[in-house]
């Protein structure tokens, strides 16, 4: 589903560049649920942006599906974005002028798809998600939690291969954090949708199938779930732990 | 709902006051061009200011102030419109939007914002200024204040608004440039602080503003006319950009620079906002700087006309004097007596006397092809007004001393130095006869003022010969009641106007000798036919006429009463580039401090998190806005006052009594300025609390 072989950015600060992506190999297969963690500074939203293809990348592929990411022109880079990812961030990145409904369709929007399975679908992923109720509202009138959900079904209203999640539970209290991972999980078992998580939170990674630890820009080690949830976050603690020389992260 | 354009047109109707401003702005800027475009090509203006004279130099430098003024000002608003645009586009960047889709969008926008706004401001261009001309024609009764539009005057305001679409589409292709998706969406929330910021930036930077001005008007000329004998090129305005560096680096040390002591976390909130906004609110306050500087440069003129004219006027010994050659036919005493009789006015004093016209030699500076200076002597260079001792004497009634071979020159009112003082050749324009001479000091009485006053023999035998082309006669005469002179006033300078023949209807800068020499040398006289030394009676009521025809009558009430009027177009057009100045200025000012609202309202919403109560954050609030309006306005009105007082100073070396006077009610146009500055602020203020939800 989603391919990266040796990717690798350095930032230019001044005349003095920066590596932060120092060669990162991994897989994601369809229907995974995969988290990626790592201290600050580890380069997690770097690999997000990459690949999502916000910034442009140095050297290696990415490949979503069959298609390879540094091939393709701005326009097919585009529609790459519209129709094969969709994208959670840690803010959200909601539009304030438009209702939460016309957020969630916006994707089918700009895709040009709007036809009538446009509104049912919108509805459905508002039932799904739990904001039904609100679906008129603005964002301005809604919880962060709420603003979260919406932000969720947006990026699933055109059933893209993967959803890339940058921190989707940083700015939310337990509650919501907890609403929102639900709603990954929804997805993955209704809607079969792939996720790419990037995030600190140990108990939102606890969920994932598999969670890539980044350290310094490659891979550290990758640690899968067999176990409970509960079991699976102290492994992901440990695994930290252990990275960090015998600290707890 | 169901197109990018209709999410678009959702948008833009939700979020309208970003497109509001950004019209606002264009509409307010391109009005004002074309106001001044059409007030500046009138006929009235056009007349006043003659091609090639400094005053209409000066309209044109203040214009091009105005153009860069409101250029600045809709750059920044442009820029404040694309900010706030950034996280749309990039969401929509994100969700997939293709290049191509949000250019049509953003162009569509732009455009129309563009389009409405310079097509509204271009239209209202000329009712503005008929609105501004006919407030003028309320407060002054002149009668050259005609209304007129010339098609030239809309070049202007056509050219700006060209402008003002150009750039704002250059700008959205290049907004759409970037390939940084993250960047676009995080443009309001960039980093901009200055770094490296020295110690030495606050003196450092008031010591080149100090220099730079110096330099800029007295020593890089004075060095090199003076020592290296080059005539200073226009690129050594250059220097004035120290004086730019200076303000910049003042500003930089005043908004970003750190402070130690005991108190250094006092300000640490208000501090740090300013300090991470701080290359953009730096460049604002940099203009704004140089628009309240633009705008009293612009104010202080009008008292330094008015000033001199008044107190001129009231210092002179005689009401009426006027003077004619005598073979002109100009009413006498008799016609002038039986005139203010008919009027009603008592002549109560009554003089004449004889003046002549000759020839002085003159060392000139002259410039060769590579700009270096020489000086070149001609002892036949150019016409001066005479008199003889005795005649001084008798009408002044101050002795006159003047020995033989010696002159004395008569200084102009409040002034220590005349043109004079190196004459050493006087000649006979007829005979050519000719006397060596040497200044013998100074001599001061208004109606002879920058004559000549020559020893007796020496008069009586260097004007034999003289024709009565050379030869004028001067009279003088008091009235009981000057202020109820005023009809009688206008009706002698009419008739004397009317009774002068084509002859002299010349300027003051007409030179009879200067044309000799020319038509000797078998050059033709350039002021023979320039419009600037060459006048039409029929402007007889025109400033341009009353100021400057070479036979203008000295008739106090006329003078004191007419002052403004025979300087209304400058007060007006000065008046004008001040309201756009002082208007940017406030707008400018507006704009950046409401943008420390929307750029921190995140920050805001944090410390209330923490704690921080209203009247704290109100605080810091207020700390910002009094920053970012009070130092720009005090500095600019300081470095213009202090550079317009040593412009003075310059002029002569010394400040006279009327550009004391003209300090005094500059300093008092400040205070009333500060007044509605404080006014503006308290609003401001108000206006960015209640963004925050603080008021």
């Amino acid at each position: 589903m989603l391919s990266v072989k040796d990717l690798q950015k350095s930032y230019l600060v001044g005349t003095r560049e920066y590596p932060v992506l120092r060669g990162i190999d991994f897989k994601v297969n369809q229907g995974e649920f995969v988290g990626v963690m790592g201290p600050s500074g580890s380069g997690k939203t770097t690999l997000l942006n990459c690949i999502s293809c916000y910034i442009p990348f140095d050297k290696g592929e990415i490949t979503l599906g069959d298609k390879h990411l540094s091939r393709l022109g701005e326009d097919e880079l585009a529609a790459v974005r519209n129709k094969e990812l969709g994208f959670i961030f840690q803010d959200f990145m909601l539009l304030d002028g438009l209702s939460v409904k016309e957020n969630i369709m916006l994707p089918r929007i700009i895709g040009g798809r709007t036809g009538p399975d446009m509104e049912e679908g919108a509805d459905r992923l508002c039932q799904v998600f739990g904001i039904a109720k609100i679906r008129d509202k603005y964002p301005a009138e809604i919880s962060g939690g709420e603003k979260q959900r919406t932000a969720v079904a947006r990026a699933l209203i055109n059933n893209p291969l993967v959803i890339l999640a940058d921190e989707p539970t940083g700015n939310l209290d337990s509650k919501s954090s907890k609403a929102v991972i639900e709603a990954f999980l929804q997805a993955k078992s209704m809607l079969d949708a792939t996720i790419f998580m990037v995030t600190h939170d140990s108990f939102a990674a606890s969920f994932c199938d598999r969670v890539i630890i980044l350290k310094d820009g490659v891979v550290h080690s990758t640690v899968s779930s067999g176990g409970s949830r509960a079991s699976f976050q102290d492994e992901l603690l440990d695994a930290i732990r252990e990275m960090n020389g015998g600290d707890a992260a | 709902m169901t197109t990018l354009a209709q999410v678009n047109a959702k948008l833009r109707r939700r979020d309208y006051k970003n497109s509001l401003l950004l019209l606002g702005c264009i509409l307010f800027a391109t009005a004002m061009i074309s106001a001044f475009g059409v007030i500046m090509q009138s006929d009235a203006v056009q007349t006043v200011l003659p091609q090639g004279g400094d005053s209409r130099k000066m309209m044109v430098m203040i214009f091009v102030m105005a153009l860069v003024g409101c250029g600045i000002f809709t750059i920044y608003a442009s820029s404040l419109f694309f900010r706030g645009k950034s996280r749309q586009i990039g969401i929509f960047m994100v969700l997939g939007v293709g290049k191509g889709q949000l250019r049509a969008g953003l162009f569509t926008e732009v455009g129309l914002l563009a389009i409405t706004g310079t097509v509204i401001g271009f239209l209202l261009g000329t009712p503005l200024a008929a609105g501004i001309w006919q407030l003028f024609r309320l407060l002054v009764a002149s009668e050259e204040m005609r209304f007129s539009i010339n098609l030239t005057g809309y070049v202007w305001g056509l050219g700006f608004a060209l402008f003002v679409v150009a750039m704002l589409l250059a700008g959205a292709v290049r907004f759409l440039g970037r390939q940084n998706i993250m960047d676009i969406i995080y443009e309001q929330r960039k980093n901009e602080t200055v770094r490296g910021v020295k110690a030495w930036y606050g003196w450092g930077g008031i010591l080149m503003i100090v220099v730079g001005a110096f330099l800029g008007l007295y020593g890089l000329p004075t060095l090199l006319r003076d020592v290296l004998h080059w005539q200073p090129p226009v690129w050594t305005n250059l220097i004035y950009l120290a004086a730019l560096a200076g303000l910049y680096l003042f500003l930089v040390y005043v908004v970003v620079r750190d402070r130690g002591g005991k108190n250094k976390y006092k300000n640490i909130i208000p501090q740090s906002m300013m300090k991470f906004q701080g290359r953009s609110t730096v460049r604002n306050m940099c203009v704004i700087a140089l628009l309240i500087a633009g705008a009293y440069f612009a104010t202080f003129y009008i008292p330094s006309i008015l000033t001199s004219t008044s107190m001129d006027a009231q210092n002179r010994p005689v009401d009426f004097v006027y003077h004619h050659r005598l073979d002109e036919n100009i009413p006498g005493e008799a016609e002038v007596r039986k005139m203010a009789a008919e009027e009603n006015v008592t002549i109560s004093q009554w003089d004449e006397s004889m003046i002549t016209t000759l020839a002085i030699d003159s060392t000139q500076e002259r410039e060769n092809d590579d700009g270096s200076l020489w000086w070149e002597y001609t002892p036949f260079s150019m016409e001066h007004r005479c008199v003889p001792a005795s005649e001084f004497t008798r009408l002044s009634g101050k002795p006159a001393d003047v020995a033989a071979g010696t002159f004395k020159a008569v200084l102009r009112y409040a002034q220590d130095s005349t043109g004079a003082d190196h004459v050493t050749l006087l000649t006979n324009p007829d005979t050519r006869a000719e006397l060596p001479v040497s200044f013998g000091g100074y001599l001061s009485y208004a109606p002879f003022t920058e004559y000549i006053v020559m020893n007796d023999n020496d008069f009586a035998s260097l004007t034999t010969g003289l024709t009565d082309e050379w030869r004028e006669k001067m009279l003088l005469f008091n009235v009981a009641d000057v202020n109820a002179s005023y009809t009688f006033a206008k009706q002698l300078r009419n008739e004397i106007i009317d009774r002068s023949s084509q002859a002299v209807a010349i300027a003051s800068g007409y030179d009879r000798v200067v044309r000799m020499a020319d038509m000797e040398s078998g050059i033709e006289y350039w002021g023979d036919t320039h419009p600037l030394l060459q006048l039409d009676y029929s402007q007889r009521d025109s400033s341009n006429f009353i100021i400057r025809w070479k036979y203008k009558p000295s008739f106090r009430i006329l003078d004191q009463v007419d002052a403004v009027n025979n300087v209304a177009v400058f007060v007006m057009l000065f008046v004008f580039i001040a309201i756009i100045c002082f208007t940017a200025v406030f707008v400018i000012a507006y704009t950046r401090c409401t943008t420390i609202a929307t750029v921190n309202r995140q920050i805001y919403e944090d410390l209330r998190r923490l704690g921080a109560n209203r009247a704290y954050l109100v605080t810091t609030v207020k700390k910002q806005v009094r920053k970012v309006i009070s130092i720009p306005i005090a500095v600019g009105s300081v470095l213009m006052f202090l550079f317009y007082t040593m412009m003075l100073y310059f002029n002569s070396n010394s400040l006279s009594p009327s550009e004391l006077a003209t300090m005094g009610i500059c300093l008092g146009f400040v205070a009333v300025v500060s007044g509605l500055v404080w006014a503006f602020y308290r609003f401001t203020l108000r206006k960015t609390c209640q963004l925050l939800k603080l008021a």
